[in-house]
């Protein structure tokens, strides 16, 4: 995996009852977000994150767990994917799902082997000027 | 990207920490060489390697085939260099083994995290996938494991002692344990469970009433691992340990693959550990952690064994000065309960502890023996924190107990039965004990009799209340106890711990010894300041690594650098 990638995992979880009665409710969540150095996690992306980005809802999770969401609809995930994106100064960002990391994670032996294939297999995400035009974070793209 | 490949450094893989030795991974012929490199160690910690020892689950080697699985020689070599042996067995995933430990023919269902494949990475980075616990074949394959490995050490007449223990790791301010499986197995097990209660038409009315059955589910099964375990092991048994690994966590996963360790948040990870009463454990950590992180652990480990009555000669020391930790406050838990459910609510005193007490608090399970021993301690001056909700006939003996000893009591009346609430005020009109009364953001009320004191209120009215006026609530109640305590203000790379020790004879003027040890645990300056009271007197300021303090009229200065730490020690008078 190179520094410069940029790398999301998410999943998303069935609000469902496993037993018994109720209603279906798809949610996702995303896991991670890191680069070649790890987690990001830095003070200003953590601020930008509560001033700017997340809802009352999301921030109560991300206090509790340190994941972002929910995002009840996938185009969410994306466009919250490409808005970190923008705040890194990056133009695209890899994509992948916490199913796609787990038949990554069980083919390989090293971590070495893991991200250099998780880094491979994502899908890139790529932001384009209707994104940018859309965002409410313009000022950020400009 | 820095994917490390670390330097090969024998010693540290094969003693990753608190004195664990890892026989597999070097070769018989060399035990002795090496275990004899362990002056400072006089017991040994040997945490078994199931899946070393069989790779079938059905044939284990116990050295007929492997030199190094030969158990009977590596014993006979630690008691011949006078040590003690203590083998420690995983009950549930081990983060540090392949497989989780797990032999490889019986490893085919991954345990999953969240929907995440579980991973770990060792002290030499080397890649570990757990597999789940929940399988049927993998119960069935330990308690053969147990037996054959019970059977042996009759058989060989060994005279060790045997200790099992849970593995958990630290995330996001929560202990969770690596039982948290969510994979398939794990839910097929579930089914199962409900199945063999007959109610497969079990209706659950919310979602929080499902994962109460989950969690009650979970405990149930690590439950029968570990009386399975007990069971089995018969007179080698000598306790159960909580271990929590710091670094074992995912998001470590993540950041430690990129050769990015938090030290500091090992460090804040350990002292949440350690007011569990669990052992902080480094030995995922390998050559990465510093010898700072490693020697705090060692002490905590000690300390913690010794407190739990477990090996409590562990490691022998000639010294007379053994300090233990220091506990201010114990806050309640049920046994089997998460700490985190009731007291990390936002109106919680923990804010406090947290931010003005660090390391000197205390999360204590409640049993009648635990309760016991801190009523039959006269020189524990903690003051008790309980949640009136969770109240039964015997948490509420213990109550009375503690008060009539002369302890201090907080409770939170809140959501108190009828039933507990009629037994309190009945008991402080039988005993004719005054109740003062205070509206201070929520009705506070006073009873005390000799040294004991109980105050009741209740958190309801606080839940509006933001943090600061929570804490400033929280400072004013401790105030009305007799505690007296220094206040410690430092930069946030710095980490404080504390101990306490019984004065000596020539200390006799005070009433206990403490000892506060202040470590910057980052690579840049950092400072702190402990403003002391009169009841304090700074008998020695020890260890000092990269620090330099200063001391004026009440008030120590430390400036420290890169990674600096000092140990100072006050003598307590409780006069003032």
């Amino acid at each position: 995996m190179k520094d410069s990638n940029l790398m999301a995992i998410y999943g998303h979880e069935n609000l469902r009852f496993n037993i018994g009665v109720g209603k279906d409710q798809l949610a996702y969540y995303i896991h991670y977000f890191f680069n070649g150095s790890g987690i990001l996690k830095d003070r200003e992306f953590i601020q930008f994150l509560f001033d700017e980005v997340l809802t009352d809802e999301q921030k109560d999770v991300y206090s509790s767990t340190i994941i972002f969401g929910p995002f009840h609809v996938f185009a969410e995930l994306e466009d919250f994917c490409l808005q970190v994106a923008s705040f890194f100064k990056r133009d695209s960002l890899l994509l992948l799902s916490l199913g796609e990391f787990n038949e990554i994670a069980m083919t390989v032996d090293t971590t070495e082997d893991l991200f250099n294939k998780l880094a491979i297999e994502s899908r890139s995400l790529v932001k384009t000027d209707d994104d940018t035009k859309k965002n409410f974070f313009s000022n950020l793209f400009n | 990207m820095t994917l490390t490949t670390p330097i090969v450094n024998d010693f540290d893989n094969i003693f990753p920490g608190e004195n664990w030795f890892f026989y597999w991974k070097t070769a018989s012929s060399l035990w002795e060489e090496k275990l004899a490199t362990t002056d400072d160690f006089d017991s040994i910690v040997i945490p078994l390697n199931w899946g070393f020892h069989s790779e079938t689950g059905d044939k284990f080697d116990f050295g007929q085939d492997k030199p190094e699985a030969n158990l009977v020689k590596l014993v006979e070599i630690i008691q011949k260099l006078n040590k003690k042996v203590s083998f420690l067995i995983p009950v549930g995933p081990a983060p540090y083994l392949a497989n989780g430990g797990i032999p490889y023919l019986l490893a085919k269902e991954p345990s999953f995290y969240h929907q995440q494949v579980w991973l770990s990475l060792d002290g030499e980075k080397q890649m570990h996938k757990m597999f789940s616990f929940y399988e049927p074949k993998v119960f069935k394959g330990f308690q053969k494991f147990i037996t054959t490995f019970k059977n042996y050490l009759v058989e060989q007449k060994l005279q060790v002692s045997v200790l099992g223990f849970s593995p958990f790791f630290a995330h996001a301010s929560k202990i969770i344990s690596y039982f948290e499986d969510s994979s398939p197995s794990y839910e097929q097990a579930f089914k199962r469970f409900l199945e063999g209660q007959g109610n497969k038409q079990i209706t659950l009315k919310s979602i929080d009433e499902e994962r109460i059955v989950h969690t009650e589910f979970r405990r149930n099964l690590k439950d029968l691992y570990e009386e399975s375990f007990k069971e089995i092991i018969g007179e080698y048994w000598d306790g159960k340990l909580n271990i929590c690994f710091l670094g074992g966590s995912p998001h470590n996963f993540v950041n430690r693959s990129f050769g990015k360790e938090d030290e500091l948040g090992y460090f804040k990870d350990m002292l949440q550990v350690c007011a569990l009463n669990m052992l902080p454990s480094t030995v995922l950590l390998g050559q990465e952690r510093s010898e700072l992180l490693q020697d705090v652990s060692k002490s905590y480990f000690v300390d913690i064994l010794a407190s739990e009555k477990i090996n409590e000669n562990f490691y022998e020391d000639d010294t007379p000065l053994i300090f233990s930790r220091l506990n201010l406050f114990s806050l309640f838990i049920q046994p089997g309960q998460h700490f985190q459910a009731i007291w990390q609510k936002s109106y919680s005193p923990l804010h406090l502890l947290e931010q003005r007490y660090q390391g000197t608090y205390l999360f204590l399970e409640h049993t009648k023996e635990k309760y016991q021993n801190v009523i039959n301690d006269e020189r524990n001056r903690s003051i008790h924190f309980f949640l009136a909700q969770y109240f039964d006939l015997d948490i509420f003996h213990s109550i009375i107990k503690l008060f009539m000893h002369g302890k201090q009591i907080i409770i939170d009346i809140n959501n108190i039965s009828e039933t507990f609430a009629r037994k309190l005020e009945a008991f402080f009109i039988e005993n004719k004990l005054e109740v003062q009364k205070v509206n201070f953001h929520t009705i506070v009320r006073s009873v005390s009799l000799g040294d004991g004191q109980i105050i009741l209120y209740s958190s309801q009215p606080l839940e509006v209340l933001d943090r600061k006026s929570i804490n400033d609530f929280w400072q004013k109640i401790l105030s009305l106890f007799t505690f007296k305590h220094p206040e410690v203000t430092g930069d946030n790379g710095v980490i404080e711990y504390w101990l306490e020790r019984s004065p000596l004879n020539s200390e006799l003027n005070f009433e206990s010894i403490r000892r506060v040890t202040l470590c910057n645990v980052v690579s840049y300056k950092q400072k702190a300041t402990i403003k002391f009271p009169k009841s304090f007197l700074v008998l020695k300021i020890v260890d000092e690594q990269n620090a330099k303090v200063k001391i004026d009229n009440g008030v120590l200065d430390i400036a420290f650098s890169s990674k600096g730490s000092v140990s100072i020690e006050f003598g307590f008078i409780d006069e003032y």
